[in-house]
């Protein structure tokens, strides 16, 4: 999995505006395994794959954050007795990051498709946050207008642009989703 | 003793959390309360027969009990409303909106007694049960513990990762239980904030806290489908019950309940 999400960007840097925050979410569940493939062979759902950085706000990447992530599975439900579509990854050397999944349902309660963050780096603050896919039905093509459909997202800058591809295997999305830390 | 112990308060199990109840489609008429507008969310004073409606024209309907008469209305106009308290003697209705906005008023004049505004939403609003402190919850931020009439602040509460998702007073208003993002269960002062104990057995965010009758105990939930009862004093987990088969969704502790220490 290493392979598939190195990160062949430049190593320079530049400021950087903090990631805007979101809500944990009543769904946090501690002590999620390091495992950057989600999706199992069978799984229903779009495949998804997310990749980005981990920079802080000079616009250096953090070695060793750490990036929790939690999702719903294809029909918007979460797991609550295991781990399914739940992770704890860590940024390599270039603060790079990166899983495959599938892209999340509509969660009954909720607007619009999401994937929930917590990032955690030594010397910085704790980052709690969500990815929302600008393909969501719910933005009607149009997310810098219609974000604010869902009350949660409060920023458009966390409804990332998908990359949509087929081939014979089937069609796939892919996010960049890059998370820029305040330092303490 | 189990059942002694589970008879000593009701629970509530929901399948699913909601950020926003679903709105009432239609008027209430329980034979007791008419509202003249559908209701979003209805709230009983603990202590007075007193009811404030939320109803979908944008007001709070200040309802008599148990004539069900309407007192007065408060419009709120169109603020998207995130949380909304009534204090236990139904004399403060507190309400907050997705853009930070707390408000509170009077029930018996409808006058606003103050606001404040937030850099984040209010998730919950709480007042204590004796009504002289209303605890605001910033999402993502520390707990506020406001002076309920006048809106001074009287102190803050430790700042957790992710926040405080649910929190709840003591009877005597002695203590603040909260449920916070990184799953732990905190006991507070109230009067200085400060944390006296703290449990970390769950593995997901409690969403639900409530004290037992006599303050030594604080009943938890969360994700994990348990429910846990621990000691006010140490923050131990002193038992816990059977697992659900959903996770509860609120939690309350009937007034006349034994506390957990008769039942362990």
């Amino acid at each position: 999995m290493a392979d598939v999400f190195a990160w062949s960007g430049s190593q320079q840097s530049s400021s950087r505006t903090p990631t805007p925050w979101n809500e944990i979410g009543p769904f946090y569940k501690r002590a999620a395994p390091n495992v950057a493939e989600l999706r199992a062979s069978g799984d229903k759902g779009l495949p998804l794959t997310v990749t980005g950085r981990v920079f802080d706000t000079r616009g250096q990447s953090i070695e060793g954050a750490k990036i929790e992530i939690w999702q719903a599975d294809d029909h918007g439900l979460y797991d609550l007795d295991g781990y399914k579509y739940r992770a704890s990854l860590t940024a390599d050397r270039t603060g790079a990051y990166g899983f495959g999944s599938i892209m999340p349902g509509h969660y009954p309660a909720r607007v619009c498709q999401h994937i929930h963050y917590l990032v955690t780096a030594p010397g910085c603050k704790a980052l709690t946050t969500q990815l929302y896919f600008g393909t969501d039905p719910v933005f009607e093509g149009d997310p810098a207008r219609n974000f604010t459909k869902d009350p949660l997202i409060q920023s458009v800058e966390l409804v990332r642009p998908v990359k949509m591809t087929k081939s014979a295997a089937g069609a796939r999305a892919d996010v960049t989703f890059e998370l820029v830390l305040e330092r303490l | 003793m189990r059942r002694r112990c589970a008879a000593a308060f009701a629970l509530v199990v929901a399948s699913a959390c909601s950020h926003v109840a679903p709105p009432i489609t239609a008027p209430v008429d329980t034979g007791i309360l008419r509202v003249a507008s559908p209701v979003s969310s209805l709230l009983f004073a603990r202590t007075q027969p007193v009811a404030v409606a939320r109803t979908q024209d944008h007001k709070l309907r200040v309802l008599s009990l148990p004539d069900g008469k309407e007192l007065r209305a408060i419009d709120y106009g169109d603020r998207l409303v995130v949380a909304f308290d009534l204090s236990a003697d139904g004399a403060s209705v507190a309400l907050g909106d997705w853009s930070g906005l707390v408000s509170v008023w009077a029930t018996a004049t409808g006058q606003l007694r103050y606001e404040q505004k937030l850099q984040k939403y209010p998730g919950i609003l709480t007042f204590s049960p004796n009504g002289q402190r209303l605890a605001v919850a910033p999402q993502g931020d520390a707990v506020r513990i406001l002076d309920a009439a006048t809106g001074a602040a009287v102190t803050t509460l430790g700042s957790p990762v992710g926040g405080t998702l649910t929190l709840a007073f003591s009877r005597d208003g002695r203590w603040v239980a909260t449920g916070d993002g990184d799953t732990l269960v905190r006991i507070h002062e109230t009067a200085t904030g400060k944390e006296v104990a703290s449990n970390r057995e769950f593995l997901m965010v409690p969403l639900i806290v409530a004290f037992s009758a006599d303050g030594a105990s604080v009943f938890a939930a969360s994700g994990d489908k348990f429910v846990n009862i621990i000691d006010t004093a140490t923050g131990k987990t002193v038992r816990k019950l059977d697992r659900t088969t959903q996770p509860m969704q609120a939690l309350d502790v009937s007034p006349d309940g034994a506390p957990s220490r008769r039942s362990s």
